[in-house]
């Protein structure tokens, strides 16, 4: 049986700016009711590969699509964005950007616009240029959020909120996925995308080094921290196996990055005298911080 | 998305109107009670009624210069305006049709503001003319004209550009003037073209001696008819212009 069609995907998309390559040849399939984090430092192309998905730029080459075809205006009848930047209109009040939703979005919800303005605490009647960032950014969700979007695309979507509603925001949209609603959104937050995403792109100089469901890409490598009871001893010999992939020191324990774990890193260290040894999982910043940091 | 450039445009023409219903309360005020040593003469005049619509064509004018550059003024806000179930076509139409009336409604304003204030002494009387259609049809061409150029001008770009809107008055009043002065070849021939698309370059000039006398100031050697037909052509044609440049804008 042939797998569903993506509902969002990235085509060998390449995207340049006269010399400058944003994004190389990204090729990237997001499936219905899936919440992809889209992680990499600034100027990894994050943001240029929402615009193009969007519209807003022309793709140099490959090809961009919603629900298997490029964007229209009709898409946006299910499709939601969050810009990175502050877009709203600062002259307007809270309550008539909300008005301005409802006239222009026909799939807009009176009561959970209001429900979420209640859940962000936002004041109905003050202008937007007078709004935190934060408080700009909570209004720009509950406008996103009230048309009940079948596909969201947020880039930044937790910038300059406090952690309680960082929180909140993640789980609106858990909420959403759960719901069959299909999410991609950027963050420099490794945590936050730990925490909502079930799939992870992670991209550096426009180009996608990984992408994979979280759960596999955290179980493919393991770390065995071993403690001693004094220095460390010289484990070099011990150490000399190919599902090593990387050593670091801290105080008098010992952090080992293997890729698989059958015990035999276990056996090995036993001869030491180690005061301690457990095996964890990688954590995702780990394994941010090692793609974004290997050359080439 | 009209709904954001009607709140837009309802704050400017509030203004404009307040400032034009104070400036016609101080004028009644001094014609009404004049300074001793002042010689006002307010009774039994003829108040030519084109003079009355060249008037609010010029403040009409300014009004259009106040909303143009609304596509530009929007760029800043396109994650949200172009992420709407709307074509980019429909949604530039809808700005500029807000804009339009707000410059026809600021036109009304001033038209029957300086009726009111003009024709209120019992014994002055309006006049009309057989100008008065084609002064009608000049004084609305000049600020749509003025609107639809600088929309042109400013809308393919997301960088900020609306100052273009207040710009354009000594920008085209200085273009008139090089095109009247003698300039060598191609100096001469490059300002005359340019000024064929200058807005300020169509404002009639109104002279009132023993009667009424309206000049044209186009550039092109048309009569006062032809002038405001190549006008309202302009401004058909760089509302078009506007509107193919924002949809194929990049952001």
């Amino acid at each position: 049986m042939n797998p569903a069609p993506p509902v969002i995907a990235f085509d060998n998309l390449t995207k340049r700016y006269r010399n400058f390559e944003a994004v190389h040849d990204l090729t990237l399939h997001i499936q219905a009711g899936s919440i992809c984090g889209l992680l990499g430092p600034n100027g990894a192309g994050k943001t240029t590969a929402m615009k193009t998905l969007l519209g807003f730029l022309r793709p140099t080459s490959g090809s961009t699509a919603v629900d298997g075809a490029p964007v229209t205006p009709q898409t946006f009848e299910y499709l939601s964005y969050v810009p990175e930047t502050d877009a709203l209109f600062g002259e307007l009040t809270v309550a008539q950007h909300v008005e301005l939703n409802r006239l222009s979005q026909p799939r807009h919800d009176e009561s959970r616009a209001q429900e979420l303005l209640g859940v962000f605490g936002l004041d109905r009647r003050k202008r937007v240029r007078k709004l935190s960032k934060g408080q700009k950014t909570a209004l720009a969700l509950v406008l996103a959020l009230a048309s009940k979007p079948r596909v969201l695309v947020l880039d930044e979507p937790s910038s300059g909120l406090d952690p309680v509603f960082q929180r909140v925001v993640l789980d609106l949209l858990i909420d959403a996925a759960s719901e069959g609603g299909t999410v991609l959104f950027s963050s420099h937050q490794v945590g936050q995308v730990e925490r909502a995403a079930d799939h992870v792109a992670i991209m550096r100089g426009g180009r996608l080094l990984v992408y994979s469901d979280v759960d596999s890409l955290k179980g493919q490598e393991k770390i065995i921290e071993a403690t001693f009871p004094s220095s460390i001893p010289d484990l070099n010999g011990a150490l000399r196996v190919d599902a090593v992939r990387r050593i670091d020191h801290a105080g008098n324990m010992v952090r080992i990055s293997v890729r698989k774990d059958d015990g035999e890193i276990a056996q090995r260290l036993a001869p030491y005298n180690p005061t301690s040894i457990r095996v964890v999982d990688r954590n995702l910043e780990d394994i941010f911080l090692d793609v974004v940091s290997e050359k080439n | 998305m009209y709904y954001a450039e009607i709140l837009y445009a309802r704050r400017r023409l509030l203004i404009f109107a307040a400032v034009a219903v104070l400036v016609a309360a101080v004028f009644t005020y001094f014609v009404t009670f004049p300074p001793p040593n002042a010689h006002v003469v307010n009774n039994g005049q003829d108040v030519p009624f084109d003079a009355v619509l060249g008037f609010g064509g010029f403040f009409a004018t300014i009004m259009a210069s106040m909303v143009a550059a609304s596509m530009n003024r929007s760029s800043l806000h396109l994650p949200y305006v172009w992420t709407k179930p709307a074509s980019r076509e429909r949604t530039a139409l809808s700005y500029m049709l807000v804009d339009i009336l707000t410059i026809l409604a600021a036109f009304a304003v001033v038209v029957a503001i300086c009726s009111i204030v003009l024709a209120l002494p019992p014994r002055n009387r309006m006049t009309f003319d057989h100008q008065t259609l084609l002064m009608l049809s000049r004084s609305l061409a000049v600020p749509l004209m003025l609107y639809a150029v600088v929309e042109a001008a400013t809308s393919w770009t997301p960088r900020r550009l609306a100052a273009a809107g207040g710009l354009i008055w000594p920008i085209g009043f200085a273009l008139d003037f090089l095109t009247e002065i003698n300039l060598p070849f191609p100096l001469a021939q490059v300002f005359f073209v340019l000024n064929i698309f200058n807005p300020i370059a169509y404002i009639p000039t109104i002279r009132f001696h023993s009667h009424l006398e309206i000049s044209a100031s186009s550039p092109l050697p048309l009569d006062f008819n032809g002038q405001t037909i190549v006008a309202l052509c302009i401004f058909v044609l760089a509302c078009c212009i506007a509107t193919y440049n924002w949809r194929r804008m990049q952001a």
